[in-house]
């Protein structure tokens, strides 16, 4: 159970890493914890290998979850992504990641550039995916 | 003992109903299975959405629910766009009330005030061409109109729209107020608005339940942004509000935890048959005049069994719906206030023959309180980039609602089937289809509208049809009908076959127009209870 623990906490780690590039504090890493073990998001053989690179490697998680974005948009690594960014979003702490808010003009370059990366990012994913053997849903 | 009059339900229909025959001095039961949230009342603070937001260690609790039960994954759900504060609407429906069906997924509840908990108080005038499609008499109605808008309190304009929405209607109080999105699009619309006329198209606010003055215990609203979570100032109007203040009158009970099953008519008196849903015992109530308003399904349910006739289909009727994302491109990046609601801001009518006979519509909702991470999801996007994006486009997204008007055919239907593993040894099962002829209206009309968002700077992303069911507006299986023919209604709202049952929901509606029906359902129902009082 404890070792269960440490790793889901490990795991909330390398996902708000990932989508606020900050290591959560404990309360939300407690939060998810919680939420995981209430919603049971269980991997299965495709997703557990996808996993093991993400965890491996967490720089491959960016191209990962935009490959399974595509090709398996249902799939239980992104369940857990999902369920981090609930998390994040509904604490006093992160909420500056999601409210509306005023961007200045330059704002909007940047923005177009981080959708011309999703998409090239996308198309990486999918090719990676479909390399590794893996199908759509 | 006999009761002079009981009244099934406290949904709108059923609460109004009630109502009107209390002010008359009878003397009224009310049965309910009166579902309550226990959990969630009293945990939301009182306080506006932003705040909340940048202040409560604790929003999780009923932001996403205490079981995380607000983080849905996987296809659209019925009752998945409800928040955790909502969902006891639909506790107990599975084993109470189940209902099988491969194309239709309504969403019923057994809550103290019915779907009215979760309603989202959009409140429209039934014109008379669709008066005299759906069944209640049109005169009848713009009087029954004006006493529950003096009832509930609706806040309304006098502008493009209100021909659609509100009629001649003249009780109301002041608007709205718009927030920065939508004004935006409105006066793009009114810049634009002789080309969108033309094409039948016109835009205004909608009338909705919900006060901009004091209406008594009843505050005015306080722009929180929080009506999809809490009633704190009970400004929007929900139908436990006119429950509750019927329980202090002495000629009025509220009955709970009580599943009407079937009634029988006696000489001169009707049995009720009830199963209880916490002892899981049965009993039986009497009274001069039955008033069902269980809802267009829940009805449906006790009258099938009542008459016990083998297989009979009823029809089933239900304003199909589908929903369209649009990017509000003058909105970008921009700020938004922090006090505004998060209700429908806008509505767009389409009536191309401009006959008020055959009327679309679509409700525009900006977004915010429903939180990103419900969006981002529906991205094909990393959600790591994903949320980067839709923090940037939230300002500027605008949420069509489209509703399309239905009739009965042939293939939309409900039948009753005996089915051992219930508790009511039945099960209803429902058949919905539209024709191919069907399909190409609505999605020549959805063209329509998003060529005239587009017009307006406003750009469609993609249509989400979340199935048939899940636009909540149910009517049509018990028709009215002047002819004395089983299974339909009498002018008066009187059940063919019967003497003292009569029916105050949406059930003898035959035409459903696009528009919200809840305010003509209690409409309908004042109606039908001044004819049982009169009978
Ligand atoms: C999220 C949402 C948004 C909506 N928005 C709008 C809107 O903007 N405009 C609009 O016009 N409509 C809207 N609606 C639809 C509206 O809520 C319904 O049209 C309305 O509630 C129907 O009222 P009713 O009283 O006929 O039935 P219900 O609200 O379904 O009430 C039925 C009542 O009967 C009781 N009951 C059922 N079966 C039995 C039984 N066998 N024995 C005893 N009691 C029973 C239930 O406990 C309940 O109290 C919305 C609904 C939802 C859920």
């Amino acid at each position: 159970m404890r070792q269960a623990t440490r790793s889901l906490s490990d795991e909330a780690d390398l996902i708000a890493r990932y989508l606020i590039g900050k290591s959560p504090n404990d309360r939300v890493k407690r939060r998810y914890e919680d939420a995981m073990h209430t919603l049971h998001g269980d991997l299965d053989a495709v997703d557990r290998r996808l996993w093991k690179v993400v965890t491996c490697c967490p720089f491959t998680f960016r191209i990962i979850d935009s490959g399974l974005a595509v090709l398996r948009p249902a799939s239980s690594i992104r369940r857990k992504v999902h369920v981090m960014l609930a998390v994040l979003e509904a604490s006093p702490e992160y909420c500056e990641y999601f409210l509306p808010k005023a961007f200045g003009p330059l704002y909007a370059v940047n923005i177009v550039l981080t959708g011309a990366r999703a998409v090239f990012v996308g198309i990486i994913g999918y090719a990676a995916l479909k390399l590794m053997g893996i199908k759509g849903q | 003992m006999i009761h002079d009059y009981i009244v099934v339900g406290s949904g709108p229909s059923g609460a109004q109903a009630a109502q009107t025959l209390v002010n008359d001095g009878a003397r009224v039961a009310m049965l309910d299975v009166g579902v309550k949230d226990d959990l969630y009342r009293g945990m939301v603070p009182d306080a506006d959405f932003t705040s909340i937001r940048e202040q409560d260690p604790d929003q999780y609790r009923y932001l996403l629910g205490t079981a995380f039960e607000g983080i849905s994954w996987g296809g659209v759900k019925v009752g998945a766009q409800l928040t955790p504060p909502r969902k006891f609407m639909m506790h107990g429906i599975d084993r109470w009330i189940p209902l099988e069906s491969s194309t239709f997924s309504p969403m019923e509840s057994l809550a103290y005030g019915g779907l009215g908990n979760g309603w989202g108080l959009g409140c429209f005038v039934f014109s008379g061409p669709e008066l005299e499609k759906a069944g209640p008499d049109h005169g009848k109605m713009k009087t029954a109109y004006e006493v529950i808008s003096r009832r509930i309190g609706i806040a309304a304009a006098r502008d493009d729209a209100a021909s659609y929405g509100l009629g001649g209607l003249d009780c109301f109080q002041e608007a709205l107020k718009i927030d920065t999105n939508c004004h935006a699009l409105y006066e793009a619309y009114r810049a634009k608005r002789g080309t969108l006329n033309q094409q039948g198209f016109f835009m205004g606010q909608p009338p909705m339940a919900i006060l901009t003055q004091d209406q008594g215990e009843r505050k005015q609203v306080a722009y929180k942004d929080m009506d999809f979570y809490s009633d704190q100032d009970m400004s929007a109007y929900r139908p436990w509000m006119t429950v509750d203040g019927l329980k202090k009158h002495s000629c009025f009970s509220y009955h709970e935890n009580c599943l009407v099953v079937r009634f029988e008519e006696k000489e001169g008196h009707v049995e009720v048959s009830v199963n209880r849903t916490d002892t899981h015992g049965k009993e039986v109530l009497r009274c001069k005049r039955l008033l069902l308003a269980s809802g267009v399904l829940g009805t449906a349910r006790i009258v099938l069994r009542s008459f016990q006739e083998g297989k009979v289909r009823l029809p089933l009727i239900c304003n199909h719906y589908c929903y369209v994302p649009c990017l509000h491109l003058r909105m970008l990046g921009k700020p938004v206030e922090r006090l505004r609601t998060s209700l429908a801001q806008l509505v767009l009518f389409h009536d191309e023959e401009r006959t008020h006979a055959d009327v679309a519509v679509a409700s525009l909702f900006s977004y915010r309180s429903l939180l990103l991470f419900r969006l981002i999801k529906e991205a094909p996007l990393n959600f790591s980039d994903g949320r980067k994006i839709m923090q940037y486009l939230q300002s500027s997204f605008i949420i069509a609602g489209i509703h399309h008007p239905d009739a009965a055919s042939a293939d939309k239907s409900i039948e009753l089937r005996e089915d051992l593993s219930t508790i009511t040894h039945d099960k209803l099962h429902a058949h919905y289809a539209l024709s191919e002829e069907e399909v190409k209206g609505t999605r020549q009309r959805e063209h329509k509208y998003i060529s005239a968002l587009r017009t307006l700077k406003c750009f469609a992303i993609k249509r989400v049809y979340p199935g048939f069911g899940s636009s909540i507006h149910y009517g049509g299986t018990l028709p009215y009908s002047r002819q004395d023919k089983p299974f339909t209604l009498a002018p008066n709202g009187r059940l063919h076959g019967t003497k003292y049952v009569y029916v105050a929901d949406g059930s003898g509606f035959g035409y459903l127009p696009a528009k919200g029906p809840t305010f003509s359902l209690m409409a309908n129902a004042h109606i039908v209870a001044q004819n049982a009082l009169s009978s």
